[in-house]
């Protein structure tokens, strides 16, 4: 009997193996490629792994750009249970701060892939916590952050939906910047979450380099501040701002003001997002005087004291009437420059050839694209001797029939007082890669030397003048020796100089002596004062003087000793001097004994916080600074749950701590 | 049959056990390594994320610090003033200085 039971297991037993090897051998040796393709399709998938786009940073290792790794949420309406929606929606409209309704409605669907949140941080994802629902995932979605917003942005460019960059350096070092991206096979399960990682097929992605820009972060936001100033002040149309360092040709700022947050590129227009500093040119008109001059001193064609009949502010010049803004009888050759006049200098130009004057202003940089690290730059317009007109080459001495970039201006200014060399301007101090080692440094790139050491100093001299005696006055620094040179272009409008429309700018150096820095100021189109001497020299005066305070170690050896002192004790911001009208005297906050409100107007914000949250009374800031009214009245008495509102403003204060 | 049954059933479901055994052993085995993939694959995503923080919090660190900001917030919203006048002035005069200078010199060389 007990045999008969062991036989039948056994047969039993053997029988299910037999048909499991059947189906093992089926599974494993018949059907096996076609098994596996299917297997190899549903579970699994090759992964991209994106690489990190390198960092960008200014010439003082200030971060300006870096990377941030958001993740997108989406959801599979077909797999999603429709009892866990509610809670989905719950979650992500406490974490994201969104109305529940708008969840809700998102997730209402039957079927398909939506996206329901975009760009969530990873703060986000933490406060999300542990949701695994069938049908509900994330992707990662990396974010480039310009932690400056507007700053620089021209010239930082931005990476675009489609994660390609677009403008500034990020455009142009693209190879360099954006890395190799990587790959990993991956399994998944059938709800498609993450099973395993094939570890022998995964290619890990290769960080993109690090920038160092020639850039200063510093110097970049006075520069934008004070071009938005000086745009909202004589309501211009745009603006336009450089700085440079003359002696290597690094460019230290430059912006366009209006300009965009790379941030939030798409919502600004082509005008706003475009470089305009290396795209648009323009009619430089006076500020293209110092080159002519610098053309005849270099061809010893005028002597600096020799006197020019000036026509008295008009003259009849071939078929047309060249006229100067302020009539003179007679000038000498420096005063010319001082006084910008159109007459003094077109008479002087006669003097030089074509061809020589032509091969200046080539040798100049104009015509030329100047080769900036950037994209889009365009050569401006100058005109070959052929194709010059009987009246081509006067006009061009003063700065029309030629259209320039404001880079392409800087640079040969550059040229004019740095002893004569004309550099490439660049933006790049450094490249290094992700393991830290130094792939590129910056070295200067003289191009071709276009005056001589001895007619730069001449000029450098000249250009002083201007400021201490000329045109420029208003862009006089008082304890820093300015040169410079003013310039008013009308603008070409439908084919004909407009009498209302102006290009304002001025272009200067400082010190002197040594030039370290030279900016330029261009204004389009100012509706408030036309000249440039109005308009851009006040301008580039507070961009000088401000960075001489922000680099007071680097210029300190230029500066008067007496003004030394001022630097180092009176540099107070306007509208913080002592005898200020709109000065309050700051009192500190006295508590009541019974349960009233206190007196908290002209007390700071932070003693009336500490005083409400001690008496656990509710409150809610307008402003910040020195509280100028409380909504309840001082020695009231306090209701539950009232909420006192407390209005502040930033006054200039005294009595209070010193720093 | 029944005294040599006996051992091939024993041979039969030893052998079945083994095998169970092992093959429990490799899914345990699996599971395991997949589970530790998936967590290194979580902590790398970690790691990934908290230097990304630690690159922001260096360029938040460099903007709170600077000279401007720091000044802003000063005046702003703790109600401090700069000072117009030196706190304290010092006087030497010139002659003293040069006297002193040239004492030292004749003292050390």
């Amino acid at each position: 009997m007990n045999n008969t039971r062991a036989l039948i297991i056994i047969f039993a037993v053997f029988i299910l193996v037999t048909v499991l090897v059947i189906r093992l051998a089926n599974i494993q040796l018949v059907k096996s490629e076609e098994y596996s393709y299917y297997a190899f399709q549903q579970q699994t998938d090759v992964e991209k792994i994106e690489a990190d786009f390198g960092l960008i940073y200014d010439r003082e290792n200030n971060l300006l750009v870096y990377n941030r790794n958001d993740v997108t949420f989406y959801a599979d309406l077909a797999m999603l249970p429709k009892s866990k929606r509610e809670l989905i929606a719950n979650k992500f409209s406490k974490v994201l701060d969104k109305p529940k309704s708008y969840f809700l409605n998102l997730l209402k669907g039957k079927k398909g892939t939506i996206t329901l949140a975009k760009k969530v941080t990873t703060e986000q994802l933490k406060a999300l916590g542990e949701i695994k629902i069938a049908g509900l995932y994330y992707k990662d979605d990396p974010t480039r952050i310009n932690h400056y917003g507007n700053l620089a942005s021209h010239l930082l460019g931005y990476i675009n939906k489609e994660r390609k960059p677009v403008s500034g350096v990020t455009e142009f070092f693209q190879k360099e910047i954006e890395g190799v991206d990587g790959s990993r096979r991956i399994i998944k399960n059938a709800i498609g979450e993450l099973v395993s990682i094939e570890e022998n097929e995964t290619q890990p992605a290769i960080p993109g380099s690090d920038l160092v820009l020639t850039i200063n972060k510093d110097y970049q936001s006075v520069l934008e501040e004070e071009l938005r100033k000086g745009l909202e002040k004589f309501k211009a149309h745009s603006a336009t701002g450089i700085i440079m360092n003359p002696n290597t040709g690094e460019i230290l700022a430059l912006a366009n003001v209006d300009d965009y947050d790379p941030n939030f590129y798409w919502q600004y227009n082509d005008f706003q997002r475009r470089n305009r500093a290396i795209t648009d040119t323009y009619e430089p008109g006076s500020t293209f005087k110092p080159f002519t001059l610098a053309a005849l001193l270099d061809r010893k064609l005028c002597r600096l004291d020799e006197n020019l009949y000036l026509e008295n502010g008009t003259y009849q010049f071939k078929n047309v009437k060249i006229r100067d803004t302020h009539p003179h009888k007679y000038l000498n050759v420096a005063e010319i420059i001082e006084q910008s006049s159109n007459i003094g200098i077109a008479k002087l130009a006669q003097r030089i050839s074509d061809d020589d004057f032509y091969k200046y202003l080539r040798g100049f940089g104009f015509g030329n694209l100047t080769s900036i690290q950037l994209p889009g730059e365009t050569a401006g317009k100058l005109k070959k001797p052929n194709d010059w007109s009987k009246i081509t080459k006067a006009y061009m001495s003063f700065g029309y029939e030629i259209s320039v970039t404001p880079l392409q201006l800087i640079t040969a200014f550059s040229a004019l007082i740095n002893g004569g060399v004309l550099y490439e301007p660049q933006l790049l101090l450094k490249r290094i890669s992700h393991n830290g080692e130094l792939e590129y440094e910056f070295e200067p790139k003289p191009i071709r030397k276009v005056v001589s050491e001895q007619t730069s100093v001449i000029m450098k001299n000249i250009l002083r003048g201007v400021v201490k005696n000329g045109t420029g006055k208003n862009a006089d620094v008082e304890f820093i020796s300015v040169g410079g040179k003013t310039g008013t272009s009308q603008k070409l409008v439908d084919g004909s100089y407009s009498k209302a429309q102006y290009n304002s700018s001025f272009i200067g150096f400082f010190p002197v002596e040594d030039p370290q820095i030279v900016c330029l100021i261009l204004f389009n189109s100012p509706d408030v004062g036309k000249y440039g001497g109005l308009v851009a020299a006040p301008v580039f005066k507070a961009v000088a003087s401000r960075i001489v305070e922000k680099d007071f170690d680097k210029f300190e050896k230029y500066i008067d000793e007496t003004f030394k002192q001022k630097f180092l004790f009176t540099s107070l911001e306007k509208g913080m001097t002592a005898d200020d009208s709109n000065q309050i005297k700051i009192k500190e906050v006295k508590l009541p004994a019974d349960k009233r409100m206190p007196d908290l107007v002209n007390c700071t914000v932070r003693d009336a916080i500490s005083a409400l949250t001690r008496m656990g009374i509710k409150y809610k800031i307008n402003g910040s600074g020195v509280v100028i009214n409380q909504s309840i009245q001082p020695g009231s008495k306090i209701r539950t749950n009232e909420i006192c509102v407390l209005n502040c403003s930033e006054v200039t204060i005294s009595g209070a701590s010193i720093y | 049959m029944s005294k040599s049954a006996k051992p091939l059933i024993f041979y039969v479901l030893f052998l079945l056990v083994i095998v169970t055994i092992f093959f429990i052993t490799v899914v345990i085995v699996k599971i395991s390594y997949e589970e530790t993939i998936r967590s290194k694959e979580e902590v790398e995503r970690r790691l990934k994320a908290e230097n990304q923080k630690l690159v922001s919090l260096q360029a938040e660190y460099q903007d709170v610090t600077t000279e401007d900001k720091i000044r802003f917030i000063a005046t702003s919203q703790l109600g401090m003033i700069k000072r117009i006048e030196p706190s304290i002035i010092l006087t030497v005069s010139k002659e003293k200085t040069e006297e002193l200078e040239n004492e030292i010199k004749l003292k050390y060389e």
